[in-house]
């Protein structure tokens, strides 16, 4: 769909800061449960967000109509001149760009028969695992075509487009179910969709093996966390502090997050890059048209960096680095992750298991939640390894923590890193599916882990 | 409405639009200044239709997106063959929507954030409490084949305070959500202030069971759970723990569990829900026997029972209009052996009285485990709370743990279930929960 953007130009005024996003969405659904569709859908939105900065703070408004752009801008100034203050945006280049994607395989021009069929493979593929009950494939395709413009002479247009596959298996004996998570994709490209048969059965063969492990049994471990884990530990315990809106918040949070401090051994590196390809948090220019930059948060255990929008950087006098998102025009942007990841250490798994005399070895992430310096997730399963050999299989675990004595637990991370292809976050309402994490393997002493 | 539907019509044989309009107003208090104030003013429509014996779906954000026909036409084609079941029945008479809260200026809300800043001032200087108040009035309109053409106003208010521990962190938090206006009081600010005051001393805890008291907040960590077990959905697809088990004991004598549709001025109230069905108050467990399950028009044939009211366009995660309805809670109620919210902690030697939790939407929810890490807990010492525990979890299964409730407290809370409301709840005392610490 073609857009002048003069019309949303022209709703501007030059008052104070102001900017406007206009978005066409259109998301396309397919549901099965085990081999039945259950939806179909392509759904279309289209509606805008007006934001303005003439005081202490900002106005925002969200609307449908492109008509209504300039009614959305002077709403938000009546917003802005109730708020008193003198709050100043970092500076930004004026940015006029275009991205248009061009996928390795679009999905758009995938037909919906090819993409229900192949999902039905797999739930079928998956279902056929003896022990498996129940099955919930879900595709889910999301194209927005973004347009920004600011009162500065910033002039963006820009195409977002992920699509992916995700499962959730559940096994069954005598009462007891247990249940794990599988993704594809996560991207712009539908490549990754293909070829995916002993993923399946794989991941479905190990939801029926967790009905014969055991409850972990609650208590403090020495824990090594695969890939996916890793990330969600990264990305539950730092890196939501790391975004600096918190810093709004609170003088006394502005002087534990100083810049400078020692946060973990020297071994770790933490970075948040939205520039990577081929992942779910990749993007180019954020929702106030700053381009998302690769950022250090943690360098050999010290606090480096964090993420930042305009009004975030401009309160502590930082850069921006292009971290300010919204779930779509419904919403104001904040503070999110793009793509974090702890960077490669220098161990092997086998030398980490080898060297671990009492611990758990946890697979496959499953959701998690931080509040300031405590933080908590769960996992899909886990291993107990004795005298440095991975052993019986354990499950219902979820581990919790402090961030700041955690962190300084980490003591052994591998060298290769995978990021995973499922992303997903939850702030202020917003659930973002555009965000991504990954880690190499690593190890964290002294874990406490919920059960009975 | 009328002319979209109309052309529906023409194209299928049966239809249903789901009209929402929103218009929220939400002012933030960070650091003791007004950080933003955001409005929102959209519409969101869903077209459902039966054609050719399939139904099929679709969503747009205008009622000229003619569109939404076709695609509904083309999701049509790959549904099983079913149809969708649309409703012609009298709404519930129910009260959701106050002349105050439509008529609050954002000036208004702006002088309730500064009266709040205003009370803590006076009795404790040192806290700047963060405050978000939220104002939201909204319009359902639901017009179907079956003859069904109803709307309803609603409207809701949310006021959210927290307050922040020397290092900057959230330390305690305090939440209000209904239909209806509310003046947070002044004695609500001096129970904030004294929790605050308590949790400046700090305790580890070691590994044990021991007496614990859930706040009717932090109890929607464990109302999740039941409402999956409960939800008709999960009784089809037989992955509930439930399945079965109506007239069964499943928690102790001392609770009983509803949830009201149509309580005055409820966070959930509203005449019908999202497919056209009257709102009802539904026991779902009575004195710890197992009364109903919550059930949607999709599984009234499977399940030869009626639909409670509780098809709601929203997950635990979103209320997204292209969210297809399913079973939730409209306010679900707690009610039983209450005593006075002294009483209920009175009697206890050691233990723990949890405000807010974390983690409630992780772990195997449809099997009703929970380990969920205490955000805000509180050590009960001879009776009183007398400092905040840290580093600690709680963990069991809600089949088993239910039955150990002891008793109930009085002063109902809002049930918070991750973002959303899910009733009301006062503190439930639990004989003995699995406690991790870290001692």
């Amino acid at each position: 769909m073609y857009m002048d953007m003069n019309v949303l130009n022209k709703a501007l005024t030059d008052e104070g800061y102001q900017d406007l996003r206009y978005e066409n969405l259109s998301i396309t659904s397919i549901k099965i449960k085990n081999d039945e569709i259950k939806e179909v859908s392509v759904t279309n939105k289209e509606g805008g967000h007006a934001r303005v900065l003439l005081g202490g703070g900002f106005g925002t408004f969200s609307f449908n109509k492109l008509e209504d752009a300039k009614q959305a801008i002077n709403e938000c100034i009546e917003f802005s001149k109730i708020i008193p203050g003198d709050k100043e945006l970092a500076e930004a280049p004026v940015v006029i760009d275009k991205i248009i994607l061009t996928p390795e395989i679009d999905p758009r021009e995938i037909s919906l028969d090819e993409k229900k069929e192949l999902l039905l493979k797999y739930s079928k593929l998956a279902k056929e695992i003896e022990g498996i009950s129940l099955v919930e494939a879900n595709y889910y395709e999301h194209y927005n075509k973004k347009y920004f413009v600011n009162n500065e002479g910033s002039q963006i247009e820009q195409e977002q487009l992920i699509c992916g596959m995700a499962f959730v298996m559940t096994s069954k004996k005598e009462g007891l179910t247990q249940q794990t998570r599988l993704a594809f994709g996560g991207c712009e490209s539908f490549a990754d969709m293909y070829n995916k048969d002993e993923e399946i059965k794989m991941k479905a063969e190990q939801t029926v093996d967790l009905l014969s492990a055991k409850p972990v049994k609650g208590g403090i471990y020495d824990v090594i966390l695969d890939n996916a884990v890793g990330g969600l530990f990264i990305h539950e315990a730092f890196g939501h502090l790391s975004e600096a809106d918190n810093l709004l918040r609170s003088d006394a949070l502005k002087e534990t997050m100083k810049l400078g401090r020692q946060f973990a051994s020297p071994l770790l590196n933490v970075i948040d890059d939205p520039s990577i390809e081929g992942i779910p948090g990749n993007y180019v220019y954020d929702d106030e048209g700053v381009k998302g930059t690769e950022t250090y948060l943690i360098k050999e255990g010290i606090l480096s960096g964090r993420l930042h929008s305009r009004e975030t950087a401009g309160h502590v006098g930082e850069k921006p680095t292009g971290h300010c998102r919204a779930k779509n025009f419904e919403y104001t942007p904040i503070v999110r992750m793009g793509n974090i990841y702890i960077d490669e250490g220098p161990h092997t798994f086998e030398e980490m298991i080898k060297a671990t005399d009492r611990g758990i070895y946890l697979f496959g992430a499953a959701g998690g939640q931080t509040s300031g310096e405590m933080f908590t997730f769960a996992v899909q399963g886990g291993y107990i390894i004795e005298n440095g050999q991975i052993k019986e299989m354990v499950r219902d675990i979820v581990l919790t923590g402090n961030l700041f004595t955690t962190l300084k637990n980490i003591d052994m991370i591998s060298n290769d890193r995978k990021m995973k292809k499922r992303g997903g976050c939850g702030k202020g309402g917003q659930i973002m599916i555009k965000s991504g994490y990954g880690s190499p393997f690593i190890r964290i002493k002294s874990m406490a882990i919920g059960g009975k | 409405m009328n002319s979209l539907f109309n052309k529906a019509m023409q194209k299928c044989d049966e239809a249903e639009i789901y009209k929402r309009e929103e218009y929220i107003t939400d002012i933030s208090v960070q650091n003791g200044k007004i950080q933003c104030v955001k409005g929102n003013k959209v519409v969101g429509i869903t077209l459902r239709i039966n054609k050719d014996g399939r139904n099929g779906s679709a969503v747009a954000t205008s009622l000229n997106d003619e569109t939404i026909i076709d695609r509904a036409l083309l999701s049509s084609r790959y549904q099983k063959e079913k149809t969708l079941k649309f409703k012609n029945l009298e709404p519930s008479k129910v009260n959701c929507f106050d002349e105050k809260v439509k008529n609050l200026s954002t000036e208004d809300l702006k002088n309730e954030c500064q009266r709040i800043l205003d009370v803590f001032k006076k009795h404790d200087e040192k806290i700047v409490p963060d405050i978000i108040i939220n104002r939201t009035l909204k319009n359902i309109h639901i017009k179907n084949s079956s003859g069904f053409d109803n709307s309803y106003d609603k409207t809701q208010y949310s006021i959210f305070i927290l307050t922040k521990s020397n290092a900057g962190f959230m330390e305690v938090f305090y939440v209000y959500n209904a239909s209806e206006f509310k003046q947070v009081s002044e004695e609500d600010i001096k129970q904030i202030i004294h929790k605050h005051n308590i949790s400046q001393n700090r305790v580890k805890i070691k590994t044990e069971k021991m007496p614990i008291v859930f706040s009717g907040s932090a109890f929607g960590s464990l109302m999740i759970r039941l409402l999956s077990g409960v939800n008709g959905g999960n009784i089809v697809k037989e992955v509930s723990p439930l399945n079965g088990k109506i007239g069964e004991k499943i928690a102790s004598d001392a609770i009983t569990i509803r949830d009201n549709g149509k309580m005055d001025f409820g966070t959930g109230t509203c005449p019908f829900d999202d497919e056209a069905c009257p709102t009802n108050d539904t026991v779902i467990i009575d004195k710890g026997v197992l009364k109903n399950y919550l059930i949607a028009p999709s599984q009234e044939e499977k399940l030869n029972m009626k639909p409670t009211g509780n098809s709601f366009k929203r997950t635990m995660f979103s209320n997204d209009i292209e969210d297809q309805p399913s079973v939730d809670s409209s306010n679900f109620i707690i009610e039983g052996n209450n005593l006075p919210d002294d009483e209920l902690i009175k009697g206890i030697k050691k233990g723990i009285y949890i405000d807010s939790v974390m983690g409630a939407h992780t772990g195997n929810i449809p099997a009703g485990e929970y380990s969920l890490n205490i955000g805000c807990g509180y050590l009960i010492e001879d009776g009183k709370l007398t400092s905040k525990v840290m580093d600690a979890m709680v963990a069991g299964n809600i089949y088993e743990d239910l039955l150990k409730i002891e008793a109930i407290g009085t002063n109902l809370e809002p049930i918070r279930a991750l973002f959303y409301t899910m009733g009301y709840s006062p503190a439930v005392l639990f004989k003995d929960l699995s406690i991790v610490g870290s001692e």
